[in-house]
């Protein structure tokens, strides 16, 4: 889809995360792969050479699962703390892209990658508050009319279009 | 019929038809001929000209797959489960990452065990035989898993947890404690970053912040709502106030777990300024009450006899500027505040009398030092900086 067609969202952070203390958003990971097909091939080389444990490990707050089905293409599913779930699809992957999926997928917020309305965003965009005819000290909109400052035309548009009409009337004439 | 076919040497059914052919046509042989393989003939020969129809699915499957889709309608929905009765998920290996998510893993005195009692509510633990048939019910629990008796992290612990005896069986007790709890966190943190607004709006955002709305909130997003036990953890049927609950059980539970009185108040006031009272970074504060019309002079009156001026020092409200004054549309007043001839807010509105109000909002929020340029917020405060300030 494009650009003009994706909904828009502000960037924010779950529960003002970080302001005072960052938790990790990421709370479960299951890593589905097949035992056998090759396209599942990555992912169990990731689980055999220890990246995964280590991720375990290095991780207290998530729990990890793996989860083996027959026949079907390697997923990463990461569940997150506010509740929305992302996937990743992880088809004939090598173990260290794996692996980055993984790290990935622990820095993130699980929101939806959209497009920002903005790449700055204040809640208070205006140091002076709403304008208004007094903002920069003067009033406007109290002069009398017509201002002798503006030029005078002559003739006037209404001048004009009479002259046009009168001409007009004695060709018809 | 099958002699009538343009057979193609390609494709697997015209193989097959080929085959068929060629069997009933062989004459009897000496040896046992391979028994042709049964075919279940679709319900209309699909035309096996080559290059007309192979390219796309034939006629049947798009058939099968309309039924399939209608069976699957008449089907409905799939029935809404809690999250625990999928193959991922293990109760200890939850619990034990909700504790150190919430920052509850390095505490003298947790276990395991002890969050696992926070998180249930009493009906099941007075009605196991009940809620153990029913589909609803937390499917590990009612499995038996083992929690860790002891937090397995290196965490070295200096004071053994508590032990299972002196826990409470469930967190019936808990949640009042932690709802007065939350409360007074959120009443002296307000009073000390706002110590000029007057207590009973202060009160109203108080109560505002410790609605089961706001709470739940906060436990949903802290994702404790498929933890628990006992209730249904459907997200459509479990009620804002279980939710709100559980999250005031943790906190009081994060003050009582740990035997030292000052660690546990900080640990239980650092839960609720993280996850609670953060709410009130970039939002604009004075939307977290609301002053009536009819209360607002009589309220800048008490401010300013707060702020030390006399009680009747007689207010001075002068028209600052007009525009348009006869215009429907584009009047503008603009409206100040004066005390001793010292100029303290201005408004402006459509009319002098909305300009004036206007004035006054903007002079209570000078006075409650709330207006938008005030510095944030400290969310760095500890329990003892809250206590000093009470001093």
């Amino acid at each position: 889809m494009s650009r003009q067609m994706l909904p828009r969202v502000f960037l924010s952070q779950p529960l003002q995360n970080g302001v005072s203390r960052y938790t990790c958003q990421l709370k479960r990971i299951t890593l589905k792969f097949c035992k056998f097909r090759p396209n599942s091939l990555g992912a169990r080389e990731f689980i055999e050479n220890g990246d995964f444990l280590e991720f375990a490990r290095a991780n207290p707050q998530v729990a990890c699962y793996l989860k083996p089905r027959r026949n079907r293409p390697p997923v990463l599913q990461a569940e997150f703390a506010n509740g929305s779930v992302q996937l990743a699809r992880i088809d004939s992957f090598p173990a260290e892209f794996v692996r980055r999926w993984f790290w990935l997928m622990r820095g993130r917020s699980g929101d939806d990658l959209l497009p920002l309305h903005e790449n700055l965003r204040s809640f208070h965009p205006s140091v002076q508050g709403v304008w208004t005819p007094f903002t920069f000290g003067r009033s406007v909109g109290l002069g009398d009319l017509p201002d002798s400052r503006h030029r005078p035309m002559s003739p006037s548009a209404t001048e004009l279009i009479q002259q046009l009409h009168r001409l007009q009337s004695a060709r018809m004439s | 019929m099958l002699s009538r076919l343009s057979l193609c040497r390609r494709h697997p059914l015209c193989q097959h038809f080929a085959a068929v052919v060629a069997a009933s046509r062989r004459p009897v042989a000496t040896f046992e001929a391979a028994p042709v393989a049964p075919l279940t003939p679709p319900r209309q020969t699909p035309n096996v000209m080559h290059g007309t129809r192979l390219a796309t699915d034939p006629r049947w499957r798009r058939r099968m797959r309309e039924d399939l889709y209608r069976r699957r309608m008449l089907a409905g929905p799939e029935p809404e489960r809690p999250r625990s009765v999928w193959s991922n998920w293990s109760r200890r290996a939850e619990l034990s990452a909700a504790a150190h998510r919430l920052g509850l893993a390095g505490l003298a005195g947790f276990s395991q065990q002890w969050l696992d009692r926070v998180l249930t509510f009493r009906e099941s633990a007075e009605a196991d035989g009940v809620t153990a048939d029913s589909p609803s019910a937390n499917q590990n629990v009612s499995k038996g898993y083992e929690l860790d008796d002891e937090s397995s992290d290196s965490v070295a612990m200096a004071t053994p947890p508590t032990p299972a005896e002196s826990m409470p069986r469930d967190n019936a007790e808990l949640v009042p404690t932690g709802r007065a709890l939350i409360a007074e966190h959120c009443d002296r943190f307000l009073a000390r970053e706002l110590p000029h607004v007057p207590e009973d709006l202060r009160e109203q955002a108080v109560s505002l912040l410790t609605s089961d709305q706001s709470l739940s909130f906060v436990a949903g997003h802290l994702g404790l709502a498929e933890l628990l036990s006992g209730v249904d953890t459907r997200p459509s049927m479990l009620p804002l106030s279980v939710e709100a609950d559980a999250f005031a059980a943790l906190v009081a539970s994060a003050k009582l777990c740990c035997p030292d009185v000052s660690e546990g108040d900080e640990a239980a006031w650092r839960l609720t300024r993280d996850f609670l009272l953060t709410r009130l970074h970039n939002s604009d504060i004075n939307e977290w009450w609301t002053i009536g019309a009819q209360r607002r002079l009589p309220l800048l009156s008490e401010s300013l006899a707060a702020a030390g001026f006399p009680a009747d020092e007689p207010l001075e409200f002068r028209l600052m500027g007009q525009s348009a004054p006869e215009s429907p549309v584009y009047s503008c007043f603009q409206v100040g505040l004066y005390i001793r001839r010292e100029f303290l807010s201005s408004g402006f509105g459509e009319t002098a009398a909305q300009a004036q109000d206007e004035c006054v909002s903007e002079a209570l929020k000078t006075l409650f030092d709330t207006a938008d340029s005030r510095a944030p917020m400290n969310f760095k405060l500890t329990y003892a900086d809250l206590a000093s300030a009470l001093e």
